[in-house]
Formats: C-alpha cells, sequence, structure tokens
C-alpha cells in the first residue's frame, strides 16, 4: 500500500497541477458567478421551490445530494463490514431498515423516469403522482428524505457497532 | 500557479498520500484533516469577495471535516486505552478473530 501510495500522491498531484493551471485568476466573476446567481434569481421560478437553499440542495445540485446518499450506504456497508470479524451482536436490522429505505428512494427517484423514456433523476415525472406544478418540488423533498434517512442508518449502525460490547474489541 | 495555488496542491497531496502511507491511525487521521483543509482553501480561494456559494460550500467542507476529525480522534483515544497502540498493525494483531 506504501509503494501505491506515492503513485497515487503523484497522480493527484499531477492532476491538481492540471486543473489549478487551466483555472482564471483570482476575482474573475466566470467561475461561479454565472452559478449562484442564476440559483438566487430564478431559483423559485426554475424548481417551484420557496426555499433557495432546498432548491438547490435537491434540485439543481440533486446528484450531488444523491452521491452523499451513495457515500453514506457505502460506509454504512464498511461499517457492517469492518464488524463482520468481530462483533457479531449488534443490532443491525434497525439501520440496514432506514439505509434500505434511503438508499431505495434516492435511487428509485433516479431511476423511474428512466423507465419511462425521461432522464436520470428528472422529477417532472412525478406529474403522475401529484400536482405537475410541484413535481419538482416534491421530487426534491423526497430526494432529501431519502439522504436522511441514508444518514439515519449509517448514525444507527455506527453508535450501535460501537456500543456493542465486542464494538471496541 | 500561484504561491497560494501551490499551498493547496502541497496540503492536497501531502494529506492525501500520508493517508495511505502511515500505518498510525492518528497520523492517517492527521493526514486527512490535511487534505480537506487543501479542499477549504481551495474553496475560499475561488471567491475572495464575490459570490457566497464557495464560501458556503467551504464553511461546510470545514464544518464536516471538524465534526468527523473529532469523531475520529476519539475513537483514536479509545483504541489507544484499549491497545496502547495507535498503529493499525498492531491493533490488528490483537483484535480477537
Amino acid at each position: 500500500m506504501k509503494n501505491v501510495s506515492w503513485f497515487l500522491a503523484l497522480l493527484l498531484g499531477a492532476l491538481l497541477f492540471y486543473g489549478l493551471s487551466s483555472l482564471p485568476p483570482r476575482n474573475s466573476p466566470i467561475l461561479t458567478d454565472h452559478v449562484s446567481s442564476r440559483y438566487v434569481e430564478r431559483g423559485e421560478a426554475e424548481t417551484g421551490i420557496h426555499s433557495i437553499w432546498v432548491a438547490v440542495l435537491g434540485d439543481y445540485r440533486s446528484f450531488d445530494l444523491l452521491a452523499v446518499s451513495v457515500l453514506f450506504t457505502v460506509t454504512a456497508l464498511g461499517i457492517l463490514a469492518a464488524g463482520a470479524g468481530t462483533a457479531k451482536t449488534f443490532p443491525i436490522l434497525p439501520g440496514l431498515l432506514w439505509l434500505g429505505l434511503g438508499t431505495a428512494l434516492s435511487l428509485g427517484l433516479g431511476l423511474l423516469p428512466l423507465k419511462n423514456d425521461g432522464n436520470f433523476l428528472d422529477f417532472e415525472i412525478l406529474a403522475f403522482w401529484t400536482d405537475p406544478h410541484r413535481a419538482r418540488s416534491q421530487g426534491a423533498l423526497l430526494l432529501m428524505a431519502g439522504a436522511l434517512l441514508c444518514l439515519a442508518g449509517l448514525l444507527s449502525l455506527f453508535v450501535r457497532r460501537f456500543r456493542s460490547p465486542e464494538g471496541g474489541k | 500557479m500561484s504561491l497560494f495555488q501551490a499551498l493547496i496542491l502541497l496540503l492536497c497531496v501531502v494529506g492525501f498520500h500520508g493517508v495511505f502511507f502511515h500505518s498510525s491511525l492518528g497520523r492517517k487521521v492527521f493526514s486527512w484533516v490535511l487534505l480537506q483543509a487543501g479542499l477549504v482553501t481551495f474553496l475560499f480561494s475561488l471567491a475572495p469577495g464575490g459570490p457566497a456559494l464557495p464560501k458556503v460550500l467551504a464553511v461546510l467542507a470545514a464544518a464536516v471535516t471538524l465534526s468527523v476529525g473529532l469523531g475520529l480522534t476519539l475513537l483514536c483515544r479509545k483504541f489507544w486505552k484499549q491497545y496502547k497502540s495507535l498503529d493499525e498493525n498492531d491493533i490488528l494483531k490483537r483484535v480477537p478473530k
């Protein structure tokens, strides 16, 4: 692993060097101005969500939120794998339940539109279930709920793993 | 590349390398914090006086780093109390199969 670490560090260094060298100079407005001003000015009109931070997190940055949910799930599976050899007694069912629900909700929201010839994570597809004008906002809220369920599952597994009698061994 | 960007690159590379290189859990945690510090510095460098989004992301990343870093430090403390060592190989040998 130590030899690999040098290779990975060099690779990261080269990538960062390339990326940082290609950036516009500091104080340049072109980096993020167009994104953040669009979020603030047109967020409510485009997404139908009154709260700007829900609109950004659940709609504009929905792929990021989905990635965070996947991250929570992978971390929870890592905790389960780490405890597989040492602690077989800690109760994992509640955590797994939250985690499964959150993952199913998040991935389901992403995959459901594909079944109907839509794009991945296209919340407009929820129009069959709710008011079409509110489909995007409902989708964003459901995605946030999925991420929170994943987080709850992760925390539940984490706490139960390390509070179990065999947790620290 | 400016001196500031060189600092970001250094923090990220040294931190990333340390996470894989060190066998001590404490050093791994410290390296990860260094990597995160590079990321936070990069986000702050994007918008020194303008748009708020990178600043919000930087504050978010700093808060996550602090909280996760604190949690990992507590875990290290627990391992230290139990095994009197933070070396992953030492701990692995003593963990009952």
